[in-house]
């Protein structure tokens, strides 16, 4: 007894200690400062929001470490390095630090949103696949729940495992301080973009001013769906749809009715968008195309045939869109309409 | 016809209005020393649509319902509705060892400003074009003031090089009058010198073992005389006492104060070390060669009180009121106790 509750009590320990001892390190070396500004536009709330989440969040000058530049031991001391807005190139040493942290398992945040700070973003993007783009997408620009304030979009080589995206117009962006004019495409861009690299995992972002006092407080949300992926990775999110397959034998003016059922069996709460093939909107007809479903919870949508003897055998997709935190997948049902000679 | 509204804009600008300036100075490891790192700023103004001359700065981030309409040199133009805009900056960084000078030109919205920059660990103020108040928050020196002036110029000394700065400048006026009186006393000197030389009588051991022997033993610290209950201070214990003291204390804040700056001596530890040979040489003669107990009373006063008025010298007029108090202590202290021993000595030696 003694023995299982000593246990428990280290167990307890080291939970409370792993959670706390998540570092989030904010790079001076390339000029960044604002954690402990508390003015409209310095970044104190972000850093006591995320420190009442249990993360410790410093910089180089606050852990003694060398504010001129990124070393062994100031990253050896981080958990979560985050370089913002560079206003200097950084050496092949301190590249090979950053690419060997991220390869051993830690996580890598990079911010940009000026043009006069791509060059030197780009050196460190590039190394793990990305590249911040010169585009103005906007001065505000919400996205989803997330309002950004003039973002820069990103390139990937590969595919992200989540990403926050926008359909805009493009301009060419030369200066923060210079309105855009020249249009350059309409598109749809990537402003934010996170993915694994060796044991570590790497995040781009295409804005900081919405990290500010006056804005963090709508957007912590998305903030705090960063950290979630950097620190866990991603939560179990099974739903089973039953059945698979939706069979329906299709008379000459006749009409079916099924029902999916839909349960969630994952732990976190997803949002479902049911989309049908645009040529069969009018024959296959869904009770809601638009759900948010708990941990834990049953939902039932009746899918309603209305007959149609254009065709004489049918078999298509519903595809439903499920989103939770950064996260976005497509699941599939089946579809199958059988035109009964008999009838 | 963009340009010709923007002109049209600027050409409404409205009345006077003041920046709010604020800026931090941490000290921090940059590059293989400990300096300064970037002044970190902060500037806000009543105002909508404007023009911010960012000077030598760099801007961080800015107010989001501002927005930047063009840039012609250092000139930002903003157009904004808001009424209240606020800009963080990066300010160069501060140049020197010890002795730090700030030199830049601040960011103007308006031509007056509202100035506060906070410094840490500053010793003194040794220049400002400007005029600040000065306050302490912390380890933080706080300057405020109000100017119309675009550049900033300001010479300071870090507290630890304030303190070396004071030591080694009460050190040398220190070792100046322990020359001179070297120098004064010199003949009585070389004479004592040659005569104790001749007869190898510097220090007589056995008799100093034998005094303490005597006075350890022979003496009661306290008990009844005469009917009458007596405490005898003593005199060797309490003078031992403070010497270990005075030594351990010259040892912390010399070794203190020099550690955080030796890497930044450079040849100047080279003179440190040839002036504290020569300090202990002239000491060690001043003391070996004096005349009767008095004077070595005396010359001990003047070593002893002279290290801890150095050691003490950033403190100002305390130190020379500290030297002076030592001066008194270790004279009359050690006064006593070689009276005490003498007359301690000529008991035993009584047939």
């Amino acid at each position: 007894m003694k023995l299982k509750m000593l246990t428990m009590f280290m167990c307890m320990i080291f939970l409370i200690n792993s959670t706390y001892s998540m570092k989030v390190v904010f790079d001076t070396s390339v000029g960044f400062f604002g954690l402990n500004n508390d003015s409209s536009v310095g970044f104190s709330i972000l850093k006591e929001e995320m420190e009442k989440k249990g993360f410790d969040v410093d910089n180089n000058i606050e852990l003694g470490e060398n504010a001129g530049r990124i070393g062994k031991t100031l990253l050896k001391k981080s958990n979560i390095f985050v370089i913002v807005n560079p206003n200097r190139n950084l050496s092949l040493d301190e590249l090979t630090l950053l690419r060997d942290f991220v390869m051993n398992g830690k996580k890598l945040i990079l911010i940009c949103d000026k043009p006069e700070s791509l060059k030197y973003i780009n050196i460190v993007s590039e190394w793990f696949g990305a590249k911040f783009l010169p585009y103005y997408l906007g001065r505000e620009l919400q996205v989803k729940n997330v309002k950004f304030i003039s973002p820069m979009p990103l390139c990937l080589e590969m595919k992200p495992e989540i990403s926050l995206k926008v359909n805009c117009t493009a301009k060419e962006w030369k200066s923060t301080w210079e309105l855009p004019e020249k249009n350059i495409c309409e598109d749809e861009f990537t402003i934010f973009a996170g993915m694994s690299y060796g044991k570590g995992k790497i995040a781009f972002l295409g804005d900081k001013d919405f990290l500010m006092n006056e804005n963090i407080t709508k957007n912590m949300e998305f903030v705090d769906n960063i950290l979630d992926w950097l620190q866990q990775g991603k939560p179990n999110d099974k739903i089973i749809f039953s059945p698979e397959t939706l069979e329906f034998l299709n008379g000459k003016n006749g009409s079916g009715i099924c029902t999916i059922r839909i349960e969630n069996i994952g732990e976190v709460t997803q949002h479902l968008i049911f989309k049908i093939p645009e040529y069969l909107k009018d024959i296959i007809i869904l009770d809601t195309y638009d759900l948010y479903i708990q941990k834990g919870e049953i939902r039932f949508i009746k899918v309603k045939l209305v007959g149609s003897s254009e065709y004489s055998y049918l078999q298509d997709f519903i595809i439903i869109e499920r989103e939770f935190g950064l996260y976005k997948y497509e699941d599939y049902i089946e579809i199958k309409v059988i035109l009964d000679e008999k009838t | 016809m963009k340009k010709l509204s923007i002109f049209i804009i600027f050409l409404f600008l409205p009345i006077v209005y003041t920046d709010n300036i604020t800026i931090i100075y941490e000290q921090a490891h940059t590059g293989d020393e400990r300096g300064y790192w970037y002044g970190q700023g902060v500037i806000e103004s009543e105002i909508n649509d404007f023009c911010l001359d960012i000077g030598d700065t760099e801007i961080i981030s800015f107010s989001s319902n501002y927005t930047p309409l063009k840039r012609e040199g250092n000139k930002i133009f903003f157009s904004g509705n808001l009424n209240h805009f606020e800009a963080l900056f990066l300010s160069p960084k501060i140049s020197g060892h010890g002795l730090y000078k700030i030199s830049f030109i601040l960011p103007e919205i308006n031509k007056e400003k509202d100035i506060e920059i906070k410094i840490e660990k500053v010793g003194r103020i040794i220049y400002s074009n400007i005029h600040f108040s000065e306050e302490k928050d912390g380890e933080y020196l706080v300057l405020k003031g109000k100017t119309n002036e675009r550049e900033i110029k300001i010479v300071f000394l870090t507290d630890t090089a304030y303190i070396a700065f004071a030591d080694f400048l009460a050190a040398g006026i220190f070792f100046v009058i322990l020359i001179g009186y070297f120098f004064l006393k010199r003949k009585e000197i070389k004479a004592i010198l040659k005569k104790r030389l001749k007869n190898n009588k510097f220090i007589d051991l056995k008799e100093k073992e034998q005094s303490f022997y005597v006075y350890i033993k022979s003496k009661k610290l306290f008990g009844w005389e005469n009917k009458k209950f007596f405490i005898r201070i003593p005199y060797l214990l309490i003078s031992i006492l403070i010497i270990v003291f005075l030594l351990i204390l010259a040892f912390y804040s010399i070794t203190n104060s020099l550690s955080k700056i030796w890497t930044q001596l450079g040849s100047l530890k080279i003179v440190i070390g040839i002036g504290m040979v020569l300090f202990a040489i002239v000491s060690s003669i001043l003391l070996v060669s004096a005349k009767n107990e008095k004077e070595l009373s005396l010359r001990c006063g003047i070593v002893g009180s002279g290290v801890i008025g150095a050691m003490f010298a950033s403190l100002g007029y305390p130190a020379l009121i500290l030297a002076i108090i030592t001066f008194l202590l270790i004279y009359f202290l050690s006064k006593l106790v070689l009276e005490e021993e003498l007359n301690d000595h000529q008991k035993t030696n009584k047939p």
